[in-house]
């Protein structure tokens, strides 16, 4: 299903709105840092379109507004005071904690299955295919919560939630920056 | 829960010779030859006719429903006069109390009706039906009095015992002996009673059932009756009298909770599964992991365009490129997915992911800056390639079907450039056209490809 047009439009005002805060302040960039202010630009602007509803949209910004990172001015001006408002909605550090907790615990279970897994000797065909389906199933969702923003503290239910937005999202940035590259070229060449 | 307290095992091995012989009773609607039950009658039964006994031997047997509503008064009207030894025991003096109330009560109105005589085969059956009475009435008598001592004779014994198993009997008792369990003295017994007829009015065969786990209860099997009982409700779906919400099982189906959440939680997952699968391209995989792959691969994708788009909309020199992440590089295909999908692939060039990635890109932006040309050199020596974006949407259908499919990146060369003089080696030629660029030369190796790769003055793979 294409993203609805007023996913777009919002996404188009925000994005504007941050393009024009970022060209204001530095005049000679790089192409990269352009490039990178453009992106920035876009990121937050897609993810603030969900207004904090989202899991994803949140980390987003909480990793953008990183303290000590140079883009949490940039981020702040876009965003205004929702920044503050959208940040405080995800407990960074304490989803970290529990995130590092959850994590080791799953190393420390995963170990003692794997053991548990060799002493048993010849599986029967059945359960071995489904033993490996489980372990294809488990390595791409892991490689999918690297992808989302945000998706190392989800469970698996919500991660496939926050997958079909994250989709419908993307597609709709993709389309808005496409249409504006076309326009701008045809202004432009004319 | 188990039957372990020891009144429950006095109980057991004191009805242990007996328990078949109420089931048989009940199923049974003729008179039967009954076996010395080796009963021990409290003193105040011993004082009852065999009559009376027949009689409800009689009604008790073929009209569970009838007999009950009929034997309503006296149950209501318990009459002291008759106690006699039943209490003995000071711990169940209000237990034995009742007990006699009850069957005198009985008696008494035996008496008014006045009754045939039959002999005395069927008195021992009535010993019995009245034993189990009293144990009912001793349970609802026991749970109100509180008294699980298990002290003084038989009588005492069977007291407690029917409050253990009340406990356990969630299913087909609880509705029933819910009220009673809370009501205190007399009106114990009228509670009961109500239970009774309550349980006649659910339905025909709920009283069957009762008796039947009342019998079998008694035995050394009245867990597993129990549970039997439970799960078979619970399992065909039909159970009007359970007081606790459940998740209608289906059949076959089990109806722990864990097992309900993990299917709950199941069909949730396969709800949204399917909503992607309208959402990503060539979305109509069946089997979980290569429809997580479509997922993984579009995602990429869609962020790889997004990164391309966003430098083209500096409006610097040619095409930024990005290079690729090639998901399967090798020629297998798809049957080496488990070693080469994702980032922990075995390659080197994949373990080294998105670093690597940043780098070229960066690199390939900075050359671009200066020189289209240079900047080919250089992707050239990566073994990457320029391609017109119009193939975007059909290469990714082509290799979504293909076995391999390699990731492609979208590429705007943004021609227009404000700010920077345009330089004459500007592949493409038309304005809005962008470049791709793919890896893994295996996997695409259309000659087709590279053709229309030289139509854009792009550099074709080596």
């Amino acid at each position: 299903m294409s993203p609805p047009s007023s996913l777009k439009q919002e996404f188009l005002k925000k994005w504007i709105e941050g393009l024009q805060r970022c060209s204001s302040s530095k005049n000679n960039m790089s192409i990269l840092e352009r490039k990178k202010a453009i992106k920035l630009s876009a990121d937050v602007a897609m993810a603030s379109a969900r207004n904090g509803t989202t899991c994803w949209s949140r980390a987003l910004i909480a990793n953008v507004s990183k303290d000590g990172s140079d883009e949490k001015y940039l981020v702040e001006q876009i965003l205004g005071p929702e920044s503050e408002r959208i940040t405080m909605k995800k407990v960074s550090t304490g989803a970290s904690m529990v995130c590092n907790k959850r994590i080791r615990s799953k190393k420390i279970l995963k170990k003692s299955t794997r053991r548990i897994r060799r002493t048993r000797k010849c599986a029967p065909h059945a359960a071995l295919a489904t033993s490996i389906a489980k372990r294809l199933v488990r390595k791409r969702t892991q490689v999918l919560k690297s992808l989302i923003p945000g998706g190392k503290f989800m469970n698996e239910v919500s991660l496939i939630e926050e997958t079909l937005d994250y989709i419908i999202s993307l597609s709709a940035q993709v389309d808005v920056m496409r249409s504006l590259a076309s326009v701008s070229e045809l202004v432009n060449h004319n | 829960m188990q039957p372990c307290s020891r009144e429950m095992q006095a109980m057991n091995s004191f009805l242990c010779q007996t328990q078949q012989i109420p089931l048989e009773n009940l199923e049974s609607n003729g008179h039967q030859q009954i076996q010395n039950p080796k009963f021990e009658p409290t003193s105040s039964t011993t004082s009852y006719d065999d009559d009376f006994l027949e009689q409800m031997l009689s009604s008790t047997s073929t009209l569970p429903s009838g007999s009950w509503s009929d034997l309503k008064s006296p149950w209501d009207l318990p009459k002291p006069d008759d106690q006699t030894g039943g209490g003995s025991n000071p711990d169940h003096n209000n237990v034995g109390f009742n007990y006699d109330e009850v069957l005198a009560s009985k008696l008494r109105q035996h008496q008014i009706n006045g009754g045939g005589g039959p002999t005395s085969p069927p008195t021992t059956a009535m010993k019995m039906m009245m034993q189990q009475q009293m144990m009912l009435t001793g349970r609802a008598a026991a749970a109100s009095a509180a008294a699980a001592g298990g002290g003084g004779g038989g009588g005492g014994g069977w007291l407690s015992i029917p409050l253990s198993l009340s406990s356990g009997n969630d299913i087909v008792d609880g509705s029933l002996f819910k009220s009673p369990n809370h009501q205190g003295g007399d009106g114990a017994v009228q509670a009961l009673y109500n239970g009774f007829g309550g349980g006649s009015l659910h339905g025909t065969n709920q009283p069957q059932h009762f008796h039947h786990s009342q019998a079998s209860g008694f035995g050394a099997n009245a867990r597993t009756a129990m549970n039997q009982t439970q799960a078979g409700g619970s399992n065909t779906g039909g159970t009007p009298a359970q007081p606790k919400q459940r998740v209608r099982a289906r059949r076959g189906q089990a109806t722990d909770p864990h097992s309900i959440a993990e299917r709950l939680r199941r069909e949730r997952i396969a709800e949204r599964m399917k909503a992607l699968q309208e959402l990503v391209p060539n979305g109509n995989k069946t089997d979980k992991a290569s429809m997580l792959d479509e997922i993984i691969d579009y995602v990429k994708f869609l962020q790889l365009q997004v990164k391309v788009l966003s430098m083209s909309r500096l409006g610097g020199a040619a095409a930024a490129v990005a290079p690729l992440v090639a998901d399967a590089p090798s020629e297998g295909g798809r049957g080496d997915c488990i070693q080469t999908s994702g980032n922990g692939g075995p390659h080197g060039r994949n373990s080294n992911g998105n670093d690597s990635l940043t780098v070229t890109e960066d690199q390939v932006a900075k050359l671009m800056e200066e020189d289209m040309g240079s900047a080919m050199q250089y992707l050239q020596g990566k073994g990457l390639c320029l391609m017109p974006i119009s193939l975007a949407t059909a290469i990714s259908t082509v290799t979504c079907q293909s076995k391999n499919n390699p990731m492609i990146n979208n590429v705007n060369p943004n021609n227009n450039r404000p700010l920077r003089q345009a330089s004459g080696g500007e592949g493409p030629s038309s304005p809005s056209m962008s470049v791709l660029t793919v890896q893994s030369a295996a996997a695409m190796g259309n000659g087709g490809v590279d053709g229309s790769i030289k139509d854009a003055a792009s550099v074709s793979k080596p």
